[in-house]
């Protein structure tokens, strides 16, 4: 498919689509937006902002200063405007992830862009937050542009662009050492014959040093913005100890609703060092593909998040794109897909038994989302799986894969 | 030898009382047949402490100076003084009191529930909040009521609303108000039976041996209070009050005469020895002329008929009767004067337990423009969002007559959300506001035993202002704001006019209690197996490994 | 709730004081709007005995009746705060008497829907009262179903404990009330305080004439008695050791009178009542202040008029530091841009 009609297209389509009557309640909808990403309680904080209150001295707003300052300031939120925002966030993810497909290629163009431009746009994990207007999708265009600046090898705009993702959602930091290890590789298929790339210490901690330094300047841009401390405490500090309870697609909030409090600080604890755990194990297997490592840490993020929302699978699943040649190797592709089905479908309809009508309990939306881990694990293992596969290749006859 | 000793004991006992803290008990009760054929009581016990002052709080740190009282409470002194609490109120209410049909009430804190707040002055030894706590547990303790959780998920600080009924020392720190209400706390014997205590006749003799808990608690709303402040120039006093609105059309069956006898099933049969006065005041209905008051009184200030219990003649027994009237007739409760400048409603729209919408509709009566502060201080069950509040005066939309005076948004499991805003209610419009409200979601341990009932949240106090040059309205003079009126012991009612909305009830969502292990272990296998399942295939070799022999 | 306010109206009779009583009620069951006797809790159908009566102090109602409380009140290990009438103010010469009643089972009692007491906590908790010496002797009695399992983990020395019903039985009502649709009062509870009725502050019934009134076919469970721990012969416990306030008074001789003017109560009424009716004629002419002013008024109404006066001003500062940080973040992206 020719990228150049495609894309134009698809992205006049998503502007269509997000000036359409739509529900009011997309915005309210748990499955879409998290307390840290959604759209009324960012109105809510400006509002408060603007009648000189401090949005931080309540419980209500979760984001970041700097999306206060620009959306009090230079892009100030309406109707219009907001749409427009995140209908552009949309299309530079799009091209970032285009960009790079074509940079892994080696190619200016290829004639899978439009496919890829089109698993993008239209999947509707996707489709469907950037319509309920949550911020999860700005924290998916950041992340696309760093690691689409760190294909290309620009060192500052990538590690910049993670520093701002940072700035609005702490769990990116699984994001740091691969990105710096990707800055320093190419981000060409390497998992056919794997070779150990040669990458000094200091060069990794000259990367390190830096996005931390961009880091810095951020926070103290955050604290300039809302003059004093407190946002800490309520946007990094509420990942790590979780005060709202709301219900979203991810694991944590109905565990630690059941969590006696005795046992909270000890849980909570194990649960922000498990996401970060996997981080090196990854990067150090798939160290010949750093893409690919990054890849999986999405997939990982997305299941062990605190606040997930369905944007987070959602680019986990339409990055599968750049990565054709694990397609063969996939051990259960169609469990994989069944799984989400099914839950995509139950996730909404038990949390409108649940909630808005009141004929189901919480264990229905819950089990939903046990479901919907399954089935982003059964993704997970799979990606992991066929990643490593596909540097063994066509098998010889009577042989067999063994692990050992 | 002996008398001279006993004179100049006698003497020397007559100034130092003389100087000393003298202390009077008043005694009073009103009563006030209501336009629906109920009968608003009043009894007020006031127990003055003359040429005292509340302890500084500068000195919490040293050692008491002893108090003595003779009808002042000792145990309610005790706690005061351990406090160092300037002004304190407590009511303890139950039912919901109809303004349109009852008016005003003579004490104004009617909101549902136990309502406590007290002003404070600053110390450096123990701070306001600590001093808060202590407070509270010891009045629990005291009145029997669960006064203690009050903590800080239901403690504010709406200083414009409760203004200070009396006056605060200047001497020592900045006075601070601390306020809690419990909307969902019962009334009932154990309440009345420490406030009877604290009075000096007990409810032995006087008027307090009207109070019957068996009729009290069987009325349409009932109340206890206990206020005390300080008066400068003067002393410390303490009002103890129970206001209940009976229902002698129910007892009856049908008519609306009362007496003592038939709404108290008691009369007074002794005066109390130590009261100053005692006093009981009967409303004479001005509209009708065929009320009738027995006993015969010859006192009356023009708008009651006052009997002196402690001269009149025993067993006492008050009664009102309407001559002719052998059956209350509701149709007359219709057509009415409105009976306050305001008449509110409060409603909590949407049934998802995710979200709702908060509702007040508020009617300005009277045919000018007047402005009311509204204050809310919701726990953080309901957290509101402000940038979805909207207000319409009679169907068009007005954004100019609000003006929020203050926010102070809530932290969840910790501050209540404190919401103040002037009004300006044009003259007989009704003004809609409402504002999306969102449900949030409790953890585990902090839902109650009945966590399916929902929690009640306090009811939004509104104060109505007149502007100060408004001219006296001729046609309702008892609506007039500018408080000539005085209590009846000549002090004016310094209060501004208080009113509650009833309290809403609101459901959020459960987890199911019964599974604490099984979510536990559910999620934990599911994380776990994904955890030894990636690190399965990422710690461990792929080996080629032949399978097939030779044939 | 006719259980436990039975009980608490014998023990007051009997002569022990509200402060030395701690009363624990889950349900406010006699101010309930469903009450159709409001302020009267019955023990029996015919009502002749309102047990809430006139004087009535409880001590922890409602929510605040929770095993921790429980176990606090028992142990006395709680925060400094909760008042004198809460406490269990008792020491190592004290006889404490404890009655539970509610739904239970083999070794629980029921605790508000969602709590349950184990025999093993109220077995420690009495141990911990036996450490720190708050008690002398403890009668210990249990009215629920299979309640003499719950007496079976004690351990501590100068226990006395009786049970309503033994391991696989329930306790059964006495009878119900139609009008309330309710039952009123459990048969255990009954029969001992009818038993109760005939013991006086100077009985000398024991602890054996309580025990051997028990009737398995009456009570249609056989209830039981744990005296193992008990350090004396139950045929001269009396009763009232448990039950009673009787206290030892002895009468002095007379002697010089002295009148001492500071806080005089009740007898000394007489004194005090002429120095006030001397007072009372100096200072009735005293002015009393006729402030017009509504005191409580003028702040709100100064917020008023600042509120016309001006219109409310935006947070000036706050904009100028988000514009200023909006500035330096578009700044720092331009320069990255800029560079390589």
């Amino acid at each position: 498919m020719d990228f150049g009609l495609v894309y134009p297209a698809l992205v006049a389509s998503r502007l269509f689509l997000a000036f359409a009557p739509l529900p009011d309640a997309l915005r309210h909808d748990h499955q879409l937006s998290s307390p840290l990403t959604s759209y009324p309680r960012l109105q809510e904080g400006i509002y408060l902002f603007q009648h000189g209150i401090d949005p931080y001295s309540g419980g209500m707003f979760r984001h970041s200063p700097l999306l206060l300052s620009l959306f009090s300031t230079v892009l100030p939120l309406n109707d219009v405007t907001s749409k427009l925002l995140w209908t552009t966030c949309d299309a530079i993810s799009v091209w970032s992830l285009v960009q790079i497909w074509r940079t892994r290629q080696r190619l200016s163009s290829t004639s899978r862009d439009g496919l890829i431009a089109a698993i993008y746009l239209l999947n509707p994990y996707l489709l469907l937050p950037s319509l309920a207007l949550s911020t999860s999708t700005i924290e998916n265009t950041l992340l696309l542009l760093s690691i689409m600046f760190a294909s290309q090898g620009r060192s500052s705009r990538s590690l910049l662009a993670l520093a701002f993702l940072v700035q609005l959602s702490l769990p990116a930091l699984v994001f740091v050492i691969p990105i710096s290890l990707l800055l320093l590789t190419e981000p060409v298929s390497k998992l056919v014959s794997p070779s150990i790339p040669n990458i000094s210490l200091n060069s990794v901690l000259a990367k390190l040093a830096k996005f931390g330094s961009y880091t810095v300047i951020l926070t103290l841009l955050s604290t300039l913005a809302c003059g004093n401390w407190a946002w800490v405490e309520q946007t990094w500090g509420s990942t790590v100890t979780l005060p709202d309870l709301t219900p979203n697609p991810g694991l944590w909030w109905y565990f630690f609703t059941e969590m006696f409090d005795h046992f909270r600080p000890f849980f909570l604890l194990v649960f922000s060092v498990h996401l970060l755990i996997y981080v090196l194990p990854v990067c150090l297997k798939f160290q010949h593909d750093i893409l690919y490592a990054t890849y999986i840490l999405t997939g990982i993020a997305a299941l062990f998040k605190p606040y997930p929302t369905l944007a987070d699978p959602g680019l986990f699943l339409s990055l599968i794109s750049l990565f054709p040649e694990t397609y063969q190797y996939l051990r259960y592709p169609i469990v994989t897909t069944l799984l989400h089905l099914h839950s995509a479908l139950l996730l909404p309809l038990f949390h409108h038994l649940w909630l808005s009508q009141g004929t189901g309990n919480a264990n229905f939306f819950y089990a939903s989302t046990l479901v919907f881990g399954m089935a982003n694990g059964a993704a997970l293992l799979d990606a992991i799986w066929s990643g490593l596969r596909v540097a063994i290749g066509t098998l010889p006859p009577g042989y067999e894969i063994v692990q050992k | 030898m002996r008398w001279r000793l006993a004179i100049i004991t006698y003497i020397a006992l007559w100034l130092t009382s003389a100087l000393a803290a003298y202390e009077e008990f008043h005694e009073l009760l009103t009563f006030r047949p209501l336009s629906d054929g109920k009968l608003a009581a009043r009894f007020t016990f006031t127990t003055s402490l003359n040429g005292t002052h509340p302890r500084d709080p500068s000195n919490l740190a040293d050692e008491d100076q002893s108090q003595h009282y003779t009808v002042f409470p000792l145990a309610l002194g005790q706690v005061l003084r351990e406090y160092a609490v300037t002004e304190l109120h407590l009511n303890l209410n139950a039912g919901k009191w109809d303004y349109d049909h009852w008016g005003y009430p003579d004490e104004p804190g009617v909101g549902t529930g136990a309502e406590l707040w007290a002003w404070m002055g600053e110390s450096a030894t123990r701070s306001v909040d600590e001093r808060w706590k202590g407070l509270r547990n010891a009045l629990s303790g005291q009145f029997c009521a669960s006064l203690g959780s009050l903590d800080d998920q239901r403690t504010t600080s709406p200083e414009l609303t409760f203004r200070p009924e009396g006056s605060l020392p200047s001497s020592g720190g900045a006075h601070r108000l601390r306020h809690g209400t419990l909307p969902s706390e019962h009334v009932c014997t154990e309440n009345l039976t420490p406030f009877l205590k604290l009075l000096p006749c007990k409810s032995l003799s006087g008027i307090a041996s009207l109070l019957n808990p068996h009729r009290l608690f069987d009325t349409d709303w009932h109340g206890l209070s206990v206020h005390v402040r300080y008066l400068e120039n003067e002393g410390i006093e303490v009002r103890l009050s129970f206001q209940s609105v009976f229902d002698p059309v129910r007892y009856t069956g049908g008519r609306r005469a009362w007496s003592l006898q038939s709404v108290f099933d008691r009369v007074i049969d002794r005066s109390c020895p130590v009261a100053r006065s005692s006093e009981i005041r009967v409303a004479i209905p001005k509209e009708e002329n065929n009320a009738q008051i027995t006993p015969d009184f010859h006192n009356s200030d023009g708008e009651h008929a006052i009997f002196d219990v402690l001269n009149a003649s025993k067993p006492l027994d008050v009664a009102m009767n309407w001559v002719n009237e052998s059956a209350f007739d509701y149709n007359t409760v219709l057509s009415g004067v409105p009976l306050t400048h305001i008449s509110v409603r409060r409603t909590l729209k949407g049934s998802s337990q995710s979200r709702g919408r908060l509702a007040v509709s508020i009617t300005n009566n009277m045919p000018i423009t007047i402005q009311t502060s509204y204050l809310e201080s919701m726990p953080w069950l309901l957290q509101f969002y402000l940038h979805t509040l909207q207000v319409h005066s009679n169907g068009v939309s007005r954004d100019d007559l609000v003006s929020i005076v203050s926010c102070i948004p809530s932290v969840p499991h910790a501050r209540p959300t404190l919401f103040q805003a002037i009004l300006t209610l044009p003259p007989k419009s009704t003004l809609d506001i409402s504002m999306d409200v969102i449900k949030p979601f409790l953890r585990y341990t902090e839902h109650p035993p009945d966590a399916q009932r929902g929690w009640d949240l306090p009811p939004a106090v509104l104060v109505p202002l007149l502007p100060a040059n408004a001219t006296v309205l001729t046609d309702h003079p008892e609506l007039s704001l500018s408080e000539h009126k005085m209590d009846g012991f000549g002090y004016p009612i310094r209060s501004p006019r208080r009113m509650y909305t009833p309290v809403l009830l609101v459901d959020l969502a459960t987890p199911d209690f019964s599974m604490p292990y099984n979510v536990i272990i559910m999620s934990c296998t599911l994380i776990a197996l994904i955890f030894g399942m990636v690190f399965n295939l990422l710690t461990r070799k792929f080996t080629l490994v032949r399978v097939s022999s030779e044939p | 709730m006719a259980n436990a306010l039975g009980m608490y109206r014998t023990v007051k009779r009997l002569g022990i004081p509200d402060s030395n009583i701690i009363l624990m009620l889950a349900d406010d069951a006699a101010c309930n709007s469903r009450n159709k006797f409001p302020g009267c809790v019955y023990p029996a159908a015919a009502r002749d005995l309102d047990l809430y009566g006139d004087n009535i102090e409880v001590d922890y109602r409602g929510y605040e009746v929770t095993v921790e409380n429980f176990i606090r009140v028992l142990t006395g290990r709680m925060d400094s705060s909760v008042p004198r009438s809460k406490r269990l103010l008792s020491d190592d010469r004290s006889n404490v008497f404890v009655y539970m009643t509610g739904h239970g089972g083999n070794e629980f009692l029921k605790f508000q829907d969602n709590e349950e007491i184990s025999a093993f906590d109220i077995a420690d908790a009495f141990e911990q009262m036996w450490q720190k010496k708050r008690y002398n002797e403890i009668f210990f009695m249990i009215d629920t179903c299979q309640a003499n399992t719950m007496y079976s983990k004690f351990y501590s020395p100068n226990i006395l404990a009786t049970g309503s019903s033994k391991l696989d039985e329930n306790s059964y009502s006495y009878e119900n009330d139609m009008d309330l649709g309710i039952s009123v009062i459990d048969r255990f509870t009954h029969y001992v305080l009818r038993f109760m009725e005939s013991v006086n502050k100077t009985s000398q019934a024991t602890m054996q004439d309580l025990f051997d009134m028990y009737d398995p076919d009456k009570f249609a469970s056989h209830a039981g008695v744990r005296s193992d721990l008990f350090n004396r012969p139950i045929d001269q416990t009396l009763i009232t050791d448990f039950f009673g306030g009787v206290s030892q008074a002895e009468v002095l001789a007379p002697e010089e009178e002295f009148y001492y003017s500071s806080t005089p109560e009740g007898g000394h009424q007489q004194e005090s009542e002429s120095f006030t009716h001397v007072d009372s004629a100096t200072t009735s002419g005293a002015v009393k202040s006729n402030n017009d002013e509504i005191h409580g008024y003028s702040d709100l109404l100064s917020v008023v008029q600042d509120l016309q006066r001006e219109p409310p001003k935006r947070d000036t500062t706050g904009l100028f530091r988000t514009w200023v940080s909006s500035g330096l973040m578009f700044a720092l992206v331009a320069w990255v841009s800029m560079r390589k």
